[in-house]
Order: C-alpha cells, then sequence, then structure tokens
C-alpha cells in the first residue's frame, strides 16, 4: 500500500470519524447520518447545477429554461418598451416605463438605458407614476433645449422573430393575444367544392374589407383587425390568393352584403378599374405555403391586418431596428397601403401590441412515467359519476369497480412529491392536496374498511341493515369482495411507498462494506463499527435518492492532500489525528458553523478564521501551520457547501424535523396499536372473514405490512383521532371501549419497547435486526417529511425553484450570482460565465450583453430571476372551461407529469386581503386554507412587526401584500377572493403579473400540472355521498344510532375513488382539456 | 451651325405634347377617382349604439363590438377589459351575483347538476349547463331569452382635450324585466359610502333590445384607486350587509 494511499484513507477515517462525533456533539441522535451526507457531497469538478440537471432530464432542464427565458424576456420588454410601444399620438416619451418612489431615487440602482449623448433625468423628488425624462448633454450655457431634445431611451427591442428561442424541442414562439377571432365554417350543404371555397373565400374578403375600413379609420396607421380560425373548414378546402381575389368579386356582386359604398372601398382595396390602376392593389396574402387549410387554427391563426409598410425595415435576421419605427412611417399613398391575410405575427406592429404581446412556449414537459392502470370507458365514468347510478354500477359491474379503485393506487408515489415541481417564491399551500390526500386516503380506505366491517360484525345493532347491503347479497358481497381485492393491491402498492428496493440495494452495499472492513480487519478501518448507526443510516440516507453526495468523496481529501505535498512527517501527523479525533471533529463543527452565522444564514466565500486556526495548531502541530494544507482544506469545504448550498439547508431543516418529529413520536404510535386493535376485533369476530378465506388472506397481506406502513399511519393521528371520536363519542358500546383502551395500553407498552428499546437512540450498536429494519423505515420516513416540507420554504423573492424528491430546491441562478462580487470581478474571467447564464436564461444577444448588460447587470446583487422581472407576480392561470366554477388564479406552479403549451404574457392579476396577522406555520396545511392566511404586510408602508422593514410597491404603481420568513426572505402574496366576503368587506389590489397559462396536452395520459377543477358532476356525487347519505341515515331510526357514522363511511368509500379518478395527480381535473384564451 | 431636323422636332414635340395630354388625362381621372372612394370611412364610431351588433355565433344574439367601441385599443378576456390608455394598461375585473350567488361570466342553476344527463360528452356537458344559464355578465346578449344579461365597458373619450375613462353599461331586455330595479352605484371607495354615488339606470337609450347608460366621473381608476361599478340591485344600503347569506340581490360590477 502506498503512502499516499494511506494517508488517504487516514484522512477519510478521520473525517467520517470526525463528522459522526461532531454532529452528535450538535444535534445528537440521527442528526448524525445527515451531516455526515454533507460532509461527503463532493464533485470531481466544479459542477454547476444546471449542468447537472441537463444531464439527468434533458426535456425538463430544456422546458425550464424556456420558461425562465420567456418570463425574462417578456418582464424586459415591458419594462424597457416605451422605446419600441410608444404611442405615435403620445407627446410625452418617457426613458422607462419602471416607475420610482421617493424610496428609491438611487440611480444607481436604476441605470435607465438612455441612447448616447442623453441622461435620465431623475428628479430631485421622484414620485410614483411620474415619468423620467430622457435628456440631452449639453453645455450648462445652452439651456432651453431641453424639452425638444427629450428622446426615448434608446434600448432596440428587435422585432418579433428576434423573440423566438428554441430549447431542445421546446420552442419560444412570440406571438399576440387575438383580440377579434372570426370562427370560419363551411355551411354550405353541397358536394361542390368550388362552392364551399367560394363561401369562405367571400367571407375572408369582407373581413379584409372591415380591415380596410379600420386601417383607414386609423390614419393608416397599422391595426390588427381579426384573427381567423379554419378549424371549422372543410378540410378538403385550400384557399390561396385566386381565391380570395374570386371573393373579391363575389362579393361585389351581392347586393345583401355590398352597397356602393362597400363597391367603392373594394375598388380601392382591389386597385379598381384601369383608370385606378395608380392606385395599386392594396392588399396581399403572405403566408408560408401560400394556402389556407383547416388546420390554420390556435397558434396557426391567420390574421388579417392593416400594415402602413414600414415594418419591413427592420432586419429580421439580426432584429436590429426599433419596434417605434413600426409606427412611424411614412405612408406611401399609392403603393402601400396594405390589408394582409398572414401568418407572421410581425406584421401590422402598433403601439397596443405592448398589451396584446405573448410569448407562446409549444412543448413545456416536466416528464414523469406512471405505470396507469387501464381505465373505464368514458361512458363508464359517466354513469360511475352520477350519484345515482354509480351504486348500481359498482354492483352490476364488477370490472369496473376494480378498475376505479385502481386509481387510487396508482396516485401514491414512492417519494411523497411527484418528480417534478416548480414554483415561483413557495409552492402554494394546499395544492398538494391532490397527492398528499392520496396517503390519507390510503389510510381513511383501510381505517374506513375496518370500521366497515368492524361494524358489521362487532355491532349487531347495526350490523344487520347493512349486512343486509353489502354482506347478505351476492351483489353486496361482490362489492366488499373487490373492496378488498383493490386492498391486496394496496398493500403491494404499499411496499412502493417506502420502495423496498432501496432497503435491498442498502443491503446489498452493507455486505460489500463488510466484506471490505473485513478484508481490511486489524488494518486501519479496525476502528470502525459497521454495525454503527452513523454508518448504517448514512447509507440509508445515500441510497434514498442522496447518492448525488457521494460523487467522489476520496477526491476530495486526495487533492487537498496532494495540494500540501505530504510527507512522512504529515502521514506521522494525520495518523497522529486518529487518537485526537474528538478534538478535531470540534474543529470541523466550527468549521462547518462557520458557514452559517446566528441567523443561520450561509455565509460564501468564508475562509477559516483566526480562532479556527488556534484550535487547529492545537490539534494538528506544524501541519496546521502549513498554509497550503489550511487553505486546500478551505478552498474545498468552500465549494463544497457552494455547489450544494440547497441541499444542505434541506438536510439542516430534514434534520430539526427529525427531531422534533421523534420528540411527539411515542404519542403518535398509540394511533398504530388502535390500528392493530381493531384488526383483532376484526379477526376475533369476523364471520365474513372466515366465509371468505380468499378475502381474509388478502387482508393478513395488508396488515402483514402494517409495520412499513407504521410511519405513514402515525402521521394520520389527527384524522385517525377524529375517527375515534366520532365512534367513542356515539357512546355505543362503552364496555368494548374499556376493552380496546386495557389492550391498547398494553400493547403501546410494547410498541414503545419495540420501537425505542433504550430510548429515542435509533443508532443503537446493540440494536436488533428487526429495530434497525423499524430504524431505517423510520429514518427515511423523516427524510422523505423534510422532503416534503422543502417546497413550503421560501426560496427567495423573485425566484423560481424546480425540485424533485429528496434534494434541495433549485433556484435558477444561485450558483452564478449569489456570491458575485459584481462591481469588483466584472472584469475577471467569471464576467463571460455570467453573461451566458444571462444569454440562456434572458435570451439576450451578445450585442445586448455587451452594451446594456455590462452596464446594468453588473453594478447590484440579486437573487432569482432577471431584476426586471421583480416588478411582477408570477401566476398560473388554471382551468377557465366552467366558467361558472373558474378556478382563481394562484401563485405559479407546475407539476409532473406535465406536458402542455404554455402561454405567458403580462397582465395584472386580482388579489384580495388586508395587512394581517395570521398562522407562523409556513408548513400549515388547513381545511380551511380559505379563511387561515399566513401574515402578510402592505407594501408601500412600514412592516408592522419589524419597523426597520419597508418594502416598496414591486410595480412602483399598485400595492401589494407580501409575507416574511424567520429568514427575512419577502414573497408576494395575491390570495383569491374568500367564498363567503362581499366585494365591500374584502379589499382587494391588482398588481402587475406576468400570467402564465398552461395549455395542457389532452392528448397525452396521464398528464397533471395543476390541479385541475373539480367537474360539476363530482360536486354533485360530493354532496349525496358525503353529506346527504349520513344525514340521511342518520335520521332513519332503523339504522340506529351508528347509521350517521356507517353511511359516512360507505359514502366515503365510494365517493373518494370517484374523486381520485378525477381530480388527483396525476390526472388532471377529469381528465378534460383546459379552455385556452 | 447648328442642322436642325425641323420634321424630327415636330415629330419629338407632337408626341412630347400627347403624352402630356395622356398624362392630364390620367391625372384627371385619378384624383377624379379619388374623390369617390372614401377616405374616412369611420369605423371606430363613438355612438353607443353602433357597437351594437349582430353575434356571427348566435342567431339571435346581439353583440357589444368592444375592437370598435375602442378604437381597437382593448381586449376582453377571462372577465377582465384590458385598456391601452396612453401608453399604460388598465386592467377591469368583471364579477357579478345572482340572487347573492358569486359568479363571474355566467352563473347556472344548481339543480342543472343534479339533472345532468349521464353518458355524454364533455361538450355537450357544457352546452346542456349553458342552457341553464340564469344570469350572465358578458358583451355578447340574446335579448330576449329570459335570461338577464349585462356588461360594463371602459372606453377612453375626450373632456376639454384632455383623455379621460368613461363607462358604459349594457344591460338587456330581460335584465329590465327580472331586476325588481337598476341603479348605477359607483366611486372610488366601497369602505367609504360618502365616496360613493347612487343613480337610477336610465332606459332611454338604446337598440336591439339592448339598454346603454354612461357613468362619466370615474377617473379614479387611473389613480390606482379599486373603487368599483356596480349594476343592478344594488344600493348604498347594501353596503351595510356584511354577509354573503343576506344579499339576495343580482347585479354586475366591475373593479
Amino acid at each position: 500500500m502506498g503512502t499516499n494511499e494511506v494517508a488517504v484513507k487516514v484522512i477519510l477515517i478521520l473525517v467520517v470519524i470526525a463528522v459522526a462525533a461532531g454532529v452528535a456533539f450538535k444535534f445528537k441522535d440521527i442528526a448524525e447520518p445527515v451531516l455526515e451526507i454533507v460532509n461527503t457531497m463532493l464533485y470531481d469538478d466544479v459542477l454547476d447545477r444546471y449542468g447537472e440537471w441537463q444531464l439527468k432530464d434533458k426535456e425538463a432542464i430544456n422546458s425550464m429554461s424556456a420558461l425562465l427565458y420567456s418570463v425574462n424576456r417578456l418582464a424586459w420588454l415591458d419594462t424597457y418598451s416605451s422605446s419600441g410601444w410608444v404611442d405615435s399620438s403620445a407627446e410625452k416619451y418617457i426613458c422607462t416605463r419602471k416607475q420610482l418612489n421617493q424610496y428609491e431615487k438611487d440611480e444607481s440602482r436604476y441605470p435607465y438605458p438612455c441612447p448616447e449623448g442623453y441622461v435620465c433625468n431623475i428628479p430631485a423628488l421622484a414620485l410614483p407614476n411620474m415619468p423620467i425624462y430622457c435628456d440631452k448633454v449639453v453645455d450648462e450655457d445652452v439651456e432651453g433645449e431641453l424639452k425638444e431634445e427629450r428622446q426615448l431611451s434608446g434600448l432596440e427591442i428587435g422585432s418579433f422573430e428576434s423573440f423566438g428561442r428554441s430549447y431542445g424541442d421546446t420552442k419560444v414562439i412570440p406571438t399576440i393575444v387575438d383580440t377579434m377571432i372570426i370562427y370560419y365554417k363551411t355551411e354550405l350543404v353541397t358536394d361542390d367544392i368550388q362552392a364551399r371555397e367560394d363561401e369562405i373565400s367571400k367571407k375572408i374578403a369582407l373581413n379584409m374589407l372591415y380591415c380596410f375600413q379600420q386601417f383607414k379609420d386609423k390614419g393608416r396607421n397599422n391595426v390588427r383587425c381579426s384573427a381567423g380560425d379554419f378549424s371549422g373548414v372543410d378540410k378538403k378546402i385550400e384557399i390561396d390568393s385566386e381565391d380570395i381575389k374570386n371573393g373579391f368579386k363575389l362579393l361585389e356582386e351581392d347586393p345583401l352584403l355590398c352597397d356602393q359604398y362597400c363597391q367603392d372601398m373594394l375598388k380601392d382595396l382591389t386597385g379598381g378599374d384601369w383608370y385606378n390602376f395608380f392606385n395599386g392593389k392594396n392588399w396581399e396574402m403572405d403566408i408560408e405555403g401560400e394556402i389556407i387549410t383547416h388546420e390554420t387554427a390556435g397558434s396557426k391563426m391567420i390574421r388579417i391586418c392593416g400594415d402602413d409598410g414600414t415594418s419591413k425595415t427592420v432586419d429580421k435576421e439580426s432584429g436590429a431596428g426599433s419596434w417605434q419605427d413600426f409606427t412611424n412611417g411614412v405612408q406611401d399613398f399609392f403603393f402601400l397601403d396594405r390589408i394582409f391575410v398572414t401568418d407572421d405575427v410581425g406584421r401590422c406592429v402598433s403601439p397596443v401590441d405592448q398589451m396584446l404581446f405573448t410569448l407562446h412556449i409549444e412543448g413545456f414537459n416536466l416528464p414523469q412515467a406512471v405505470d396507469v392502470p387501464g381505465h373505464p370507458s368514458a361512458t363508464d365514468l359517466a354513469l360511475l359519476s352520477n350519484p345515482y347510478a354509480a351504486p348500481s354500477v359498482l354492483m352490476s359491474d364488477p370490472e369496473l369497480a376494480l378498475q376505479v379503485p385502481q386509481n387510487l393506487l396508482y396516485s401514491v408515489m414512492p417519494h411523497g412529491d411527484p418528480k417534478y415541481i416548480t414554483y415561483y417564491e413557495k409552492f402554494p399551500e394546499g395544492e398538494d392536496s391532490s397527492w398528499a390526500m392520496n396517503e390519507y386516503m390510503t389510510a381513511v380506505f383501510k381505517i374506513d374498511t375496518d370500521f366497515f366491517l368492524a361494524a358489521l360484525n362487532g355491532l349487531p345493532v347495526v350490523g344487520p341493515p347493512m349486512s343486509f347491503y353489502l354482506g347478505s347479497t351476492a351483489e353486496g358481497r361482490q362489492v366488499v369482495a373487490n373492496t378488498l381485492a383493490r386492498i391486496e393491491q394496496a398493500a403491494k402498492n404499499s411496499k412502493g411507498v417506502f420502495d423496498i428496493d432501496f432497503i435491498s440495494i442498502i443491503g446489498d452495499s452493507m455486505a460489500d462494506l463488510l466484506g471490505f472492513v473485513k478484508s481490511h480487519e486489524g488494518d486501519m478501518f479496525a476502528g470502525i463499527n459497521i454495525h454503527s448507526g452513523p454508518v448504517q443510516n448514512y447509507l440509508v440516507v445515500k441510497y434514498a435518492g442522496l447518492s448525488f453526495f457521494d460523487k467522489d468523496y476520496r477526491k476530495f481529501v486526495q487533492d487537498a492532500a496532494e495540494e500540501f505535498s505530504i510527507n512522512e512527517k504529515n502521514q506521522k501527523t494525520l495518523l497522529s489525528f486518529g487518537k485526537a479525533k474528538d478534538g478535531f471533529s470540534d474543529v470541523y463543527v466550527k468549521i462547518i458553523e462557520q458557514y452559517f452565522d446566528e441567523n443561520k444564514e450561509i455565509i460564501i466565500g468564508n475562509r477559516l478564521s483566526p480562532d479556527i486556526m488556534v484550535e487547529m495548531e492545537e490539534i494538528l502541530g506544524e501541519l496546521a501551520e502549513d498554509s497550503r494544507f489550511t487553505e486546500a482544506l478551505a478552498e474545498k469545504l468552500d465549494e463544497e457547501i457552494f455547489e450544494n448550498l440547497g441541499d444542505i439547508l434541506f438536510l439542516f431543516r430534514g434534520v430539526s424535523q427529525a427531531n422534533d418529529k421523534l420528540l411527539s413520536w411515542q404519542d403518535t404510535a398509540s394511533q398504530d396499536i388502535v390500528l392493530t386493535e381493531l384488526r383483532d376485533m376484526l379477526e376475533a369476530n369476523d364471520a365474513y372473514i372466515d366465509e371468505a378465506e380468499k378475502d381474509h388472506e388478502t387482508y393478513k397481506e395488508f396488515e402483514d405490512n402494517l409495520e412499513i406502513a407504521l410511519p405513514m399511519m402515525l402521521e394520520e393521528q389527527e384524522k385517525n383521532t377524529e375517527l375515534l371520536s366520532n365512534f367513542s363519542s356515539s357512546g355505543k358500546d362503552l364496555d368494548l371501549l374499556d376493552k380496546m383502551a386495557k389492550d391498547i395500553s398494553q400493547k403501546l407498552d410494547d410498541a414503545q419497547k419495540k420501537i425505542f428499546s433504550g430510548g429515542r437512540n435509533l443508532v443503537d450498536t446493540d440494536a436488533s435486526l428487526e429495530r434497525e429494519k423499524l430504524s431505517r423505515q423510520v429514518l427515511i420516513r423523516m427524510i422523505r417529511d423534510a422532503s416534503i416540507n422543502e417546497k413550503f420554504y421560501f426560496i427567495g423573492t423573485n425566484s423560481i425553484g424546480l425540485r424533485t424528491p429528496y434534494r434541495g430546491t433549485v433556484v435558477y441562478d444561485d450558483k452564478w450570482t449569489r456570491d458575485w462580487d459584481w462591481a469588483s470581478q466584472s472584469d475577471t474571467e467569471r464576467k463571460d460565465t455570467y453573461l451566458e447564464y444571462f444569454e440562456h436564461f434572458g435570451g439576450y444577444t451578445d450585442e445586448e450583453a455587451s452594451d446594456a448588460l455590462a452596464n446594468k447587470y453588473f453594478s447590484e446583487k440579486y437573487f432569482g430571476l432577471l431584476p426586471e422581472v421583480n416588478r411582477y407576480y408570477l401566476s398560473i392561470q388554471r382551468d377557465k372551461l366552467w366558467r361558472w366554477f373558474d378556478q382563481p388564479n394562484l401563485r405559479f406552479h407546475l407539476v409532473s407529469p406535465c406536458k402542455a403549451d404554455i402561454q405567458i404574457r403580462v397582465t395584472n392579476c386580482e388579489c384580495y386581503g388586508t395587512s394581517a396577522k395570521g398562522y407562523d406555520d409556513t408548513t400549515i396545511t388547513s381545511m380551511f386554507t380559505d379563511l387561515a392566511r399566513p401574515s402578510m404586510y402592505e407594501t408601500g408602508t412600514k412592516n408592522p412587526d419589524i419597523p426597520e422593514l419597508y418594502v416598496a410597491n414591486f410595480d412602483g404603481t399598485n400595492k401589494m401584500l407580501y409575507s416574511i420568513d424567520s429568514d427575512g426572505t419577502v414573497i408576494k402574496e395575491c390570495p383569491p377572493k374568500k367564498t363567503i366576503s362581499l366585494p365591500w368587506t374584502e379589499a382587494s389590489y391588482s398588481p402587475t403579473c406576468i400570467e402564465i397559462n398552461p395549455i395542457i396536452d389532452d392528448s397525452v395520459f396521464p398528464n397533471y400540472c395543476y390541479r385541475g377543477q373539480k367537474p360539476p358532476l363530482l360536486a354533485g356525487a360530493d354532496v349525496f355521498l358525503n353529506w346527504a347519505l349520513p344525514t340521511g341515515c342518520g335520521s332513519m331510526p332503523i339504522f340506529g344510532l351508528m347509521g350517521g357514522p356507517l353511511c359516512g363511511v360507505f359514502g366515503k368509500m365510494l365517493y373518494y375513488p370517484m374523486e381520485q379518478y378525477f381530480y388527483s395527480w396525476p390526472l388532471h381535473g377529469g381528465d378534460f382539456a383546459k379552455g385556452e384564451t | 451651325m447648328i442642322n436642325i431636323d425641323k420634321k424630327k422636332v415636330a415629330v419629338i414635340s407632337l408626341v412630347a405634347v400627347v403624352l402630356m395630354f395622356l398624362l392630364f388625362i390620367f391625372a384627371v381621372i385619378r384624383f377624379n377617382n379619388l374623390d369617390k372612394i372614401p377616405d374616412n370611412p369611420q369605423y371606430f364610431t363613438d355612438q353607443a349604439e353602433t357597437w351594437i351588433e349582430d353575434d356571427p355565433d348566435s342567431e339571435e344574439g346581439v353583440m357589444i363590438n368592444i375592437h370598435r367601441a375602442t378604437n381597437a385599443k382593448s381586449i376582453f378576456l377571462d372577465h377582465k377589459q384590458e385598456y391601452y390608455f396612453g401608453g399604460r394598461r388598465l386592467t377591469f375585473f368583471m364579477h357579478g351575483y345572482y340572487q347573492g350567488n358569486e359568479f363571474s361570466e355566467i352563473y347556472v342553476d344548481p339543480d342543472a347538476f343534479d339533472n345532468l344527463p349521464t353518458g355524454i360528452s364533455s361538450g355537450e356537458e357544457l352546452a346542456f349547463l349553458e342552457e341553464h344559464a340564469l344570469m350572465r355578465n358578458t358583451p355578447n346578449f340574446v335579448p330576449d331569452d329570459g335570461i338577464p344579461e349585462g356588461f360594463i365597458m371602459a372606453r377612453e373619450e375626450t373632456s376639454d382635450e384632455q383623455p379621460v375613462l368613461v363607462f358604459y353599461i349594457f344591460v338587456d331586455e330581460d335584465w329590465k324585466d327580472y331586476m325588481s330595479y337598476t341603479n348605477i352605484m359607483w366611486g372610488e371607495d366601497l369602505f367609504d359610502k360618502s365616496k360613493m354615488q347612487v343613480r337610477e339606470f336610465d332606459f332611454s337609450n338604446g337598440q336591439s333590445g339592448i339598454y346603454v347608460d354612461k357613468i362619466n366621473d370615474a377617473d379614479w381608476f387611473l389613480e390606482g384607486k379599486r373603487g368599483g361599478i356596480f349594476v343592478g340591485e344594488i344600493s348604498l344600503e347594501s353596503l351595510d350587509i356584511t354577509s354573503q347569506k343576506d344579499l339576495n340581490a343580482s347585479f354586475i360590477y366591475l373593479q
């Protein structure tokens, strides 16, 4: 064994031991393995996250790039486009539409890009809504010209084409919102194709004539008149320019449609008679392929518009030229009055386009493979969804009854959250109920079944009618049998929740490690107890999805060692560290702590402090004085923490949550015992199961998995408690409850001994294999919980995050901007990297970057999206199909599987609420989220709780509410209207928004993206099964006192599978297409 | 001495004269004809009645042509009207209440859900539910279908040579028949009665079964104040109602 290798292994051992001991010092118990992982998360190279994601899932990263580019580009255009969008009739020119207020008048914060020779004239007192002018730089003695010389700021906007981008198969297409859509349909009933073409051509000609009128009425300024949707046109029809010419002729010959005035206009439009030849033809067809067919609809809309001809002055290749050119051109009286039938959105650009401009992302995709079982036909579903028809369908069609609950099963996710979740600033609370509920449903489904069957068999007063309904008839038995068959599937699926493969992987890895250690027994590894908790749990965490931390642990140490030129003396010193491991661990912990100040904020760019050096010297002797070693170590740590910042924060929070969980563990354990008791009751008294051995076996199989499912069940303690309280409040069988209480008490004791023998030490070296197994389950569960909760943490103002389970949320600029000292480093080699970032996410060209970016973006530090985006709130437009049940806009978020085209545009949002104190728990998911809201404060005022904090109106004009977390991170808030409020009882506000509107690809199944609208028919089923049925049963004497609860359970059993099918991840809102704007 | 071919000169002169004559004739014809071409067609009009057009998608329907009424400066999308006003984007949100029940564009009879036929497509389901609409807040009207319909539209006009914001209110014949009374309530602060005004809707103007009224003094929108314009069974006393269950009125509003 070479010297270097020995040294490396020694260091390896030392670090492992040090971390284990160090963490014990800091977090105790299970913190050890978590921080151990932190300390091994090393990469071969300084890989950026973007690159890493790119390697892992190209579709997702391309889609995110397209999204970020679109948001950035829209914000940039909307902020600076006054130069291009300016209304030609307006007399006032402003250098930017960004508004200042009196708290933000530092010009350096807003380096407005005026043209060369001009400066932005910010008044001493800049008030909201005050326009800021670009003034010409003149000698002091040449005054009086300012007003005349005022100009627009000079950033060139570029042509429509220049805004397009491609990211793999995902494309960003610039377009506009169409205001007047004409639906062309072939209405003639004839086989004569020519006649039907004439019909459409004539209608096109008529709309062109209308457009000609508009164009002239606007003084020959550009105007967008109408957009044609030809999807209703016969597929055989193809319209070319000759057909349109013929349409004009047909229109002219139709006295009902075209009077003398119309005919005069037509002559003007078409070029008219021979003596009118000077006028020329005033229309043009400009369509790729030169024909219109039924396919020209949606994003391929054909538009009719008036264009004064000057738009051609813009170089389409380079995008050079300002949009203002479009509206300031000289009219050519004879030849340039053009009415276009075109698919070129760059035609007819006018100032109003500022309002209409939209970026369309084609092929956005956050993929996730979901194993979907076959699902019933639409007819079956319609029947099943009818509350009156559903019971009979279930009984008459057992196959259907089997299929529907399957939807409940495949929605159970192994990792707690879908594979990809992207969101703006923070994931909106409650929107995870589509999949979080699935666990609840699984538990409730099981618990309901327990109660249901227990009631049938253990409560004779209630049993007979229910048994008659379900137990004593063939149909009823079939329903129950089918239900139990689903439980079998649930049992199998429940393994997925904890991903048994992980356990086997862990086992394999442990065997490998054991073998390795055995081969080195007596060697340097002799001191490591392979049965120790940290090692095992390290593996658990590692293979629970955190393997990215284990890139190349050795290389880190090796690099550090090589950089300080290890020699024999140092080797001995290193070996001696093994004996001083405790001391070293203290130093190591302090090093880690140096990256966190008292507010737990990360301090990047830190180096080893003098205090630490003193301590290191005591332990390391001469080696610690070797600057090469300490520098190498510090730099490695720096890189390590920086590169994995999000994941480190995630794990630290996970540790904290896990400790909290442990503290309440014994209390929650009781619920499992309740379940066990119910199972025992069932087995002891269940005549039904005696008769249905197969179902019994199925049930047993599920029960056998209870231990695996234990942590999941425990989390449902509130729900279970609620059910139990319902049960006990009925006061039906006190003796039974007494018996249960005694048994539960005993079993609680047993369980605690089983789970926590020796206390809450999950890493007990003497743990039995069974307890080790359980410990691993618990640890996975805790990490999983931390992963689920992670999306509710604020990721920063103006940030878009993308996360997958078991990792910190990736915020898309944290690598390139967090530690960037723009003022001092702008000339360094990192500048290129930084510009590359902007080009990629902001969509800037090199030319733009060299001018605008160099001046602007190197002058201030920010997090998240481009600083211009901070003016806006990013919202998602959800289902609009049922206009009486429209979903309100929400904070932007998308969830895999998600295949959609996305429309993005600037608009205003409607938000409700006032500054108010609320709950502090950021992870709370209340049943009453409509009523319970977090603490929120109003922009433009001093924060009432933090007087030194002032948050200006984000868009400079409109007030908005915001929240602030314990770290001081501010996020914007735009709550929807409370359902119980009136317009004059709840204040509203309307901030500037970037609205992101996914149009879900309904050819993809399953496809989720966001929680869809609950179908109206399901609302009916909800009322009947969850409300009317239990109420009705409760009021009928024949059902006794338990009638209500039992019918409630029965209703839920029917309703939940339906809801699962229509409403829950990974399906979207009943599989109906979303309305497109 | 220069030899001048007088014959050539004469021919050239003749040709030039003929060409000039022809050019003159063409010019006369051309400019004479230009007078016949309507140069100012007045598509974008100021009279509210001219914005009420036949709805091409509905046999009996009429529509408010917002494009025409607002000089192609406004769109109505997702129950909100956006207006390009002097370089700014103004957005107005539309809502309504039917007998105390809130809606955005259409309020549907809740009983319709219970009678929803089974085995129909989502499109048919949509059509079925549309048939059971009880009130609409839309620029597309069917004046005599028994369903009260109304719409409030922002428009830029000029007063004292300054651009101002005004609002046109359209209601149909069914509205007039259904509502127990129709008021217009408007003002800059819904939480301060003193800043709200009320008057009766004027049913004397309109055409094609659509009645039009207008609010002139609503410039508070330009100052970013939310305020609102309400039309229907609404009065200042309505502002005293604090619970939705106590509200049994029908109206539409814009904020």
